[in-house]
Parts: C-alpha cells; sequence; structure tokens
C-alpha cells in the first residue's frame, strides 16, 4: 500500500515553494517600495539645487549657471542642472575627463575664473558648439562633499551684452559658499540615484528573459496598485511637512514614533509593505 | 654682554637678506622646476625651447610609470604655469610631469606618483597648482614632503578656496602655501605668519599663456603659487644649497620689507 507520507510530502514540497515565492515577492514588493519612497522623498532635489543655483548667480552676478555632476568614474562631467536658455540641450552634453575649464576645476580641484574665454588660444566647449551659447567669461568652482569632489559649479557670462567684467575674487569666494550647500545636494540626488539604478539592474540580471518579463509585469502592477500610490502620496506629505522647519520635522517623528509603537502592540495593521 | 651682541648680529642677519643679495639680475638660470600637473604646450611660442623635460604618468601592469610625454595639454592649467614661472625666472630649466588629463585621470596615486617622480629627480623647485582633501592622502603626502625637505626640494603649493583643508597646501612646515591677491607685481608678495597659508601673491586676471599659442586672464590661487615658484627659482640661482626652511626665511623677510614699503607709502601719501 502507497504510503500517505509519499503524497504529503509532495504537498509540503509544493506548499514550501509557495510559502518561498510569496515571501520573495514580498521582498520584492518591500523592495519596490523602498525605492519609489526614496524617489518621491529626492525628487525636489533637482528643484532644491536649481533654486540654489538661481540665488548664487544672482548673487555672484552672472547671468547662467550650472550645476555639472561626474559622470562614470574616469573624471567625466554631465549637466545636471542648467539655468539657461538652451537647459534641455545642454544635458545632452558629455564632459570628457580633464577637458574644458569645467574639466580641469574637477580634476584640479581649484576654482578658476577666465576673464574672456573666447579671445585666443583653444577654448574647448562641446556645451558652445552643440548649443549655439557663447562663453565670453567664466567661473567655475569645484563641489565637493567632504573628501569626495562630485561636480563643478560654473557662472558664465553677465546680464546684458559683452564685452563683461571678469569674475572678481570676492564673487569666487562667494560662490565657494554657494558650492558647499549645492555640494550636499548632488551627493544626496547622486546616492538616490544610485539606489534606483543598482535596482532596476539587480532585477534585470537575476532573470532570464521570459521570467523577466513576467516580473516586470509584476512590478508594473505593484507600482500602480492603489496602496502603493497611497504609500507614495505618504511619502510626499511627510517629506512637504518635514521640509517646513525643524519643529515641524521633530513633529513628525514624534508621530511616527507613536504610531509605530501603537502597531507594534495592536498587530491588526500589516507591516508587508512598508519596511524600512 | 651676550644679548645686545646677539640683537646686533640678527640685525646683520636680515639686514643682508634684500632683493638685490637675493633675486635682483637673476634669471633662473641652473635651476630646475617642476610642475605638476595637466602637461605643458611645449609648442606655444612663449615657452617653446623651455621645456626641458616633458613625462606623463601612465598606469602600467598595476605601477605607474613616467614616460616621456608628446600629449601636450589639453587643459590648459599646466601651460598656464608655466607661463607665469618663465616669465618670473626666464631661463629656469622647466621639467613638465603630467598627472592630469584624460589619459592621466587625476587620480590621487598618480599625483603622488608625479610628486615621488620630482622628488626622485631631485628637481630644486616642485610647484603644486592643485591639491586633495581625501583624508587617505594626508600621510602619504606628508612623508613625501619629508622626503622632498630632506632632499632639498622645495615644494610650493596652491591653498583652494573652499572650507575643507586641502592637502599638501595645510603642511606649512614642510612647504610653502600659497593663496592669490591682487596686484601684478610677482616681487609684491606678502607673508602671513600663523595662518595655515602663508603666502600671499598675484593671482588675479594673470594674463599667462594657454594652449594653442594664446593667452589667457586667470584668476585663481593656482597662478598664485607658480609666481612664488618663480621667485624661488630665482633666489636659488643665487644660492644653489639653500634648505626650503632658508628660502622660507627669505620669503618672510623680503616680505616684512613689503609690508614696510606699503605702510610707508600709505604714510606718505
Amino acid at each position: 500500500m502507497k504510503s500517505a507520507p509519499r503524497k504529503s510530502s509532495k504537498k509540503s514540497a509544493s506548499k514550501k515553494r509557495g510559502n518561498l515565492k510569496g515571501s520573495f515577492e514580498a521582498r520584492l514588493r518591500d523592495a519596490i517600495s523602498v525605492v519609489d519612497v526614496a524617489n518621491q522623498l529626492t525628487l525636489p532635489l533637482t528643484n532644491s539645487i536649481e533654486n540654489l543655483l538661481s540665488i548664487a548667480a544672482k548673487d555672484v552676478g552672472s547671468d547662467t549657471a550650472s550645476v555639472l555632476v561626474r559622470e562614470g568614474t574616469r573624471g567625466g562631467l554631465k549637466f545636471l542642472v542648467a539655468l539657461s536658455d538652451v537647459a534641455d540641450e545642454l544635458k545632452k552634453v558629455r564632459i570628457p575627463p580633464g577637458k574644458g575649464i569645467a574639466g580641469l576645476v574637477f580634476s584640479t580641484g581649484q576654482p578658476m575664473a577666465v576673464a574672456d574665454v573666447s579671445k585666443e588660444g583653444s577654448f574647448w566647449s562641446e556645451a558652445d558648439k552643440r548649443t549655439g551659447f557663447k562663453t565670453v567669461t567664466l567661473l567655475a568652482t569645484p563641489l565637493r562633499t567632504g573628501s569626495e569632489m562630485v561636480g563643478v559649479l560654473e557662472f558664465v557670462n553677465r546680464p546684458g551684452e559683452p564685452p563683461y567684467d571678469p569674475f572678481s575674487p570676492e564673487e569666487m569666494d562667494r560662490a565657494a559658499h554657494f558650492a558647499d550647500a549645492i555640494a550636499s545636494l548632488v551627493e544626496a540626488h547622486e546616492t538616490a540615484g544610485l539606489i534606483e539604478t543598482l535596482f532596476a539592474r539587480s532585477l534585470d540580471a537575476s532573470l532570464n528573459e521570459s521570467g523577466g518579463r513576467e516580473v516586470r509585469e509584476w512590478v508594473k502592477r505593484v507600482r500602480s496598485a492603489p496602496e502603493h500610490k497611497d504609500l507614495l502620496q505618504l511619502a510626499v506629505s511627510l517629506r512637504d511637512i518635514a521640509s517646513r522647519g525643524d519643529a515641524e520635522r521633530q513633529l513628525c517623528r514624534d508621530i511616527l514614533d507613536s504610531l509605530a509603537r501603537w502597531t507594534e502592540k495592536h498587530a491588526t495593521i500589516s507591516t508587508g509593505y512598508l519596511s524600512f | 654682554m651676550a644679548r645686545p651682541r646677539a640683537v646686533k648680529a640678527a640685525k646683520d642677519l636680515w639686514g643682508t637678506i634684500t632683493p638685490d643679495t637675493t633675486w635682483k639680475g637673476r634669471t633662473g638660470r641652473g635651476v630646475r622646476v617642476a610642475i605638476i600637473d595637466s602637461g605643458i604646450d611645449t609648442e606655444h611660442p612663449a615657452l617653446k625651447g623651455k621645456i626641458t623635460e616633458s613625462v606623463e604618468a601612465i598606469s602600467e601592469g598595476g605601477r605607474i610609470v613616467f614616460r616621456r610625454s608628446t600629449a601636450g595639454d589639453v587643459a590648459g592649467h599646466g601651460t598656464a604655469c608655466a607661463g607665469i614661472i618663465t616669465t618670473v625666472a626666464p631661463e629656469s630649466e622647466i621639467y613638465s610631469v603630467k598627472v592630469l588629463g584624460p589619459n592621466a585621470s587625476g587620480s590621487g596615486e598618480m599625483f603622488l606618483a608625479g610628486l615621488d617622480y620630482a622628488i626622485k629627480q631631485r628637481i630644486h623647485v616642485i610647484n603644486l597648482s592643485l591639491g586633495t582633501t581625501k583624508p587617505e592622502y594626508f600621510g602619504p603626502l606628508h612623508d613625501l614632503l619629508d622626503r622632498a625637505y630632506h632632499a632639498g626640494c622645495i615644494v610650493v603649493a596652491a591653498a583652494n578656496n573652499l572650507p575643507q583643508p586641502s592637502y599638501p597646501s595645510i603642511f606649512s612646515s614642510s612647504l610653502v602655501s600659497v593663496v592669490k591677491r591682487e596686484g601684478g607685481d610677482p616681487f609684491n608678495f606678502g607673508f602671513r605668519y600663523g595662518q595655515v597659508i602663508e603666502l600671499i601673491a598675484p593671482g588675479v586676471q594673470v594674463r599667462t599663456t594657454w594652449p594653442g599659442g594664446g593667452y589667457r586672464q586667470l584668476t585663481g590661487n593656482s597662478f598664485a603659487c607658480p609666481h612664488i615658484a618663480g621667485v624661488i627659482a630665482l633666489i636659488m640661482e643665487a644660492s644653489p644649497d639653500l634648505t626650503p626652511f632658508q628660502v622660507k626665511t627669505i620669503l618672510y623677510t623680503i616680505a616684512q620689507r613689503n609690508q614696510a614699503n606699503e605702510d610707508q607709502h600709505k604714510q606718505a601719501s
């Protein structure tokens, strides 16, 4: 007589696989939440950089300004934010390692001002060639957080028509103070981008062709699910309240701590969806 | 009565340090000056024939080696520094050590290797218009500067403008650190004893050579540093065996005179 345990071992193996699959799905769902919430919390970073750049440009007396960030590991740069009529075109420009004034400042770590780049000698400017913009006078200062060079802050030209007064040492010093603040924002932006890229690459790398399609569809469904959207809206509200000031941030912390303690006690709310 | 004699001797000693006894009439002949930077445009009309050697840092089999370079300077920084040094000390022998640019991507290791190379070559004056804020280079740079001192190499480094300390410019004891100021006279430099960055030299709207045969007006501590490197080259021509400590003493004394002259001029006007 065939023993019952055989059937039940099949059942338990299948149940185990189901549990494992469920557990993997839950973890993947959590990972998506973390990435998407992180993105919501850091999306306004670009806006903050733009706002600060605008204030810096006015203070330094320049017409256009931009933030270039590192690309790759060999010292290349790209435009993250540009206050310019040709901002969209600039964002497509890539600056090879060590090239141009920005590349130079990035590699030497020394701020530099050039009175008139157009006068004589070579001036590498893929940016000018691509956009039709004409750089006349320029101030570039490195963006540095602690020991890391994360980019370059550039101020170009003055309002009105040339000839322009060159950037003065005092303006250079003021630019350095703005660079300090902008560098922290750039670093946070970079970290958020890395999280998103790593997650996307891990997902792609770990799946085969057919499995990949299925899981991508599943990820799409997770992201469009109402509870996921609720979560992101909560993150946005939290961000908005917390950005109003220290008191608001402390209040958010206090409320969330109380809520966390309450949910632990009552354990009626599922915590599978949100875990940082 | 030792005290009055000692004071008198000190006055006489400082009294001998004047521009006439230190650099007047000198051109830097016989003094080797290394520019550790982005390379130099050796074809620039103002620099042609003045660059004794041009090498480039290359990563080979896990090591950094130096090979003769014909890559010139795509960035401009090194050429600008060379232009300033050759203006102040026209007959100094310029050695280009390229550690920045597309191939020498400006890694800290290349920077250290470049400094090490210049020290091993026993270059008299080493211009470093760059630096790093990475704490992991604090130790190695400190060691290199000690070696430079004992080898008789005088290292001149540019400060940076930013709040974070930059190495090696903050190692005041073993090198000459420089920050910019306005004014065009390379010999009218200042000395801020007690400050981390001690020398102040022209570095605002400095007109100097740029790759491609042209010139630029540049502002930055990078361009104050080579002014002092050039002045030191003149001093070394007059007295080749000076130690870095002695050179700094001369710079300090001359700067004091500059300040006294400036104060007198202000009072008179």
